[in-house]
């Protein structure tokens, strides 16, 4: 009886003339769209496999922090460059997979797209940086300059290498970059005092090029989406 | 409701693709014929707003192409487009959907809608990968339509249509141009013949012809005429 | 918000109370355009309680101007089936709840707008809504019951 009366009194009126109706409609101004809800549902597309990868990240660099404390500090420092190399490839995925032209055609264009999901990730691992210069034992500041100096390098190798090299190429490029930021992380560790007080001024240094370079980097990079290339 | 081209050029280095075009073009289907490297897929990006002009503006009812509004009221089938991997047909098109601006209810809404209409409801939870062309080229055309739009940009549609499909796409145009204005660029002539009210034929970046089409015209002879080549037949 | 299936619902609500196509799809429309115009009012929530509570007003304004009860014969014939119940006893039902009562019926019941919107458009509390919407279906049921074969 419930559905009954509820599907009668449907019923028992037509609906609007279809034709008037879409007229109508399309008349309107495009209907107010929230960016907060595009940019919610944009973090919905990242991968999982981009979560994973940081969470791995994440895991080791407590497990480093637990079994073998001395190391800790570059350990995490050679794992951030391959967070940032899941934060690149996220962002280069519109190119990858030929999605470029749809989504530079639509209401929220590439740009939007590339921003949303770039930023999801991007706070995420701002997050994780925090979260592993709180655990650090040592000064909060400087374990975070140390953890973020390889993750922006490695980002804007990646972000460069992606921009000028089209296609999985370009990734693999991106990889070699995580890779090597990781490397000479490990190399530096056996040098003396690179993680001592005294030598905390060249990190500064370091972080406020590499943090120039990064901003240019995006700059570019969000250019490039305005049009087809 | 009126797409306005006006002088609009574009220039890649020193190869000028598209050169000087004005055009104003009114609810109904515009075919725009033309031999490969004509600038037919540049003066479409242009009109997308995918590509930026070197010179000259489009406008759609006083809007201009790089306004939201534009691209809201805009809908768009590449020549070629990917998908992300393991999405399914029905994915893709709720992905679109998000992307026009639609909310979760109106996408699901859609999708059903269209979904029906270019005859893929069977295989829309099977992946995209396993599509057919003809299949991945009509997921196509659906996505294009999810935001009902009053500009629809088609660019060589139906490629990798069998015979059956072909037809059905052309009843489907012919609908949708009684409204909406379309702009269907192809080198098949058969396509332009039956559907197209009005054509252009573009040559080196230019228009050298554009008028209403009187059915009884033999349009390969036109197009013979033009380029001194055999026309593409399907 | 899905406006291509709330602009039918509201039509819907606006026909029954106006029992004239024409005059449900003017009230419709203009509902519509006035939402637009409105600043806020975009979450959803918001909006089909602003959307009810003008197209509520603007039937209400139609009353006025016609001065008359719209007929139950005025209804245009409906496509497709008819439902288990006689449509003319259903608009005679209907005609004989109060104003409230037939609102909470069309917009509660049939459209299943959120308990939010309705207690908007019709200046009640949210438990009022629940309350009195119950008790209008079992007088529509009753009244459905003693009319019915």
């Amino acid at each position: 009886m419930n559905d009954d009366l509820r599907d009668a009194l449907r019923a028992a009126v037509p609906g609007p003339d279809k034709a008037r109706k879409r007229a109508f409609l399309r008349s309107l101004p495009p209907a107010p769209v929230s960016h907060g809800r595009f940019l919610l549902s944009q973090a919905a597309y990242v991968r999982p496999v981009t979560w994973m990868v940081s969470l791995a990240v994440l895991v080791l660099a407590l497990a480093a922090g637990r079994l073998a404390p001395g190391d800790a500090v570059w350990v995490t420092a050679a794992l951030t460059p391959f967070a940032a190399l899941a934060a690149v490839t996220e962002g280069a995925r519109s190119t990858l997979y030929g999605m470029e032209e749809l989504e530079l055609a639509s209401r929220f264009s590439l740009r939007s797209v590339v921003l949303a999901r770039m930023g999801a990730v991007g706070l995420a691992h701002l997050a994780l940086v925090c979260v592993l210069a709180a655990l650090g034992g040592g000064s909060f500041f400087r374990a975070g300059v140390y953890f973020l100096t390889p993750y922006l390098l490695t980002d804007l190798l990646g972000l460069a290498a992606v921009r000028r090299v089209r296609g999985r190429e370009g990734l693999y490029l991106c990889g070699g970059a995580a890779v090597l930021t990781a490397g000479l992380a490990l190399a530096l560790h056996g040098v003396r005092g690179v993680y001592d007080p005294a030598g905390f001024r060249w990190w500064l240094l370091a972080l406020a090029l590499v943090l120039v370079l990064t901003g240019q980097e995006y700059l570019k990079t969000i250019r490039k989406t305005e049009e087809l290339s | 409701m009126e797409l306005t081209i006006d002088r609009l050029s574009k220039q890649f280095g020193p190869k000028i693709a598209v050169d000087r075009v004005s055009l104003r073009l009114a609810p109904g289907v515009t075919g725009l014929l033309g031999p490969n490297g004509a600038g037919k897929t540049t003066l479409m990006r242009l009109v997308c707003g995918i590509l930026k002009p070197t010179a000259g503006m489009v406008s759609f009812d006083g809007q201009d192409v790089g306004s939201e509004e534009y691209r809201a009221g805009l809908g768009y089938l590449p020549q070629d487009f990917g998908y992300y991997p393991d999405f399914t047909g029905r994915d893709f098109l709720l992905y679109m959907a998000a992307m026009k601006g639609l909310d979760k209810a109106a996408a699901r809404r859609k999708s059903d809608e269209l979904l029906a209409v270019v005859g893929l409801s069977d295989v829309q939870k099977k992946k995209v990968k396993t599509y057919s062309g003809g299949m991945r080229q009509r997921l196509g055309i659906a996505q294009a339509l999810l935001n009902d739009p009053k500009l629809l940009v088609l660019d060589e549609p139906t490629a990798g249509l069998d015979p059956k499909e072909r037809v059905r796409f052309r009843d489907l145009i012919a609908t949708l141009g009684r409204d909406s204005v379309v702009l269907l660029s192809t080198h098949i002539v058969s396509d332009v013949e039956h559907i197209a009210g009005r054509v252009l034929i573009m040559k080196d970046g230019q228009i050298v012809h554009d008028g209403a089409w009187d059915k009884h015209e033999d349009l390969e002879k036109f197009y013979l005429a033009q380029f001194g080549e055999e026309a593409d037949h399907a | 918000m899905d406006i291509d299936e709330q602009y039918d619902r509201i039509y819907r609500y606006c026909l029954h109370k106006l029992g004239s196509p024409a005059q449900a799809e003017d009230v419709t429309q203009e509902t519509f355009l006035r939402w637009l115009s409105a600043a806020g009012y975009r979450e959803e929530g918001r909006a089909l309680g602003y959307l009810y509570t003008v197209a509520r007003n603007l039937c209400a304004d139609q009353y006025r101007r016609q001065k008359a009860e719209p007929l139950p014969e005025d209804l245009a014939a409906p496509d497709g089936e008819p439902g288990v119940l006689d449509r003319l006893a259903l608009a005679q039902a209907l005609a004989a709840l109060t104003d409230q009562e037939r609102d909470l019926v069309l917009m509660r019941y049939m459209n299943e707008a959120p308990v939010g919107a309705v207690a908007a458009a019709l200046g009640i509390s949210r438990f009022a809504v629940y309350r009195r919407t119950a008790a209008a279906l079992d007088k529509l049921r009753t009244l459905l019951r003693e009319d019915g074969p």
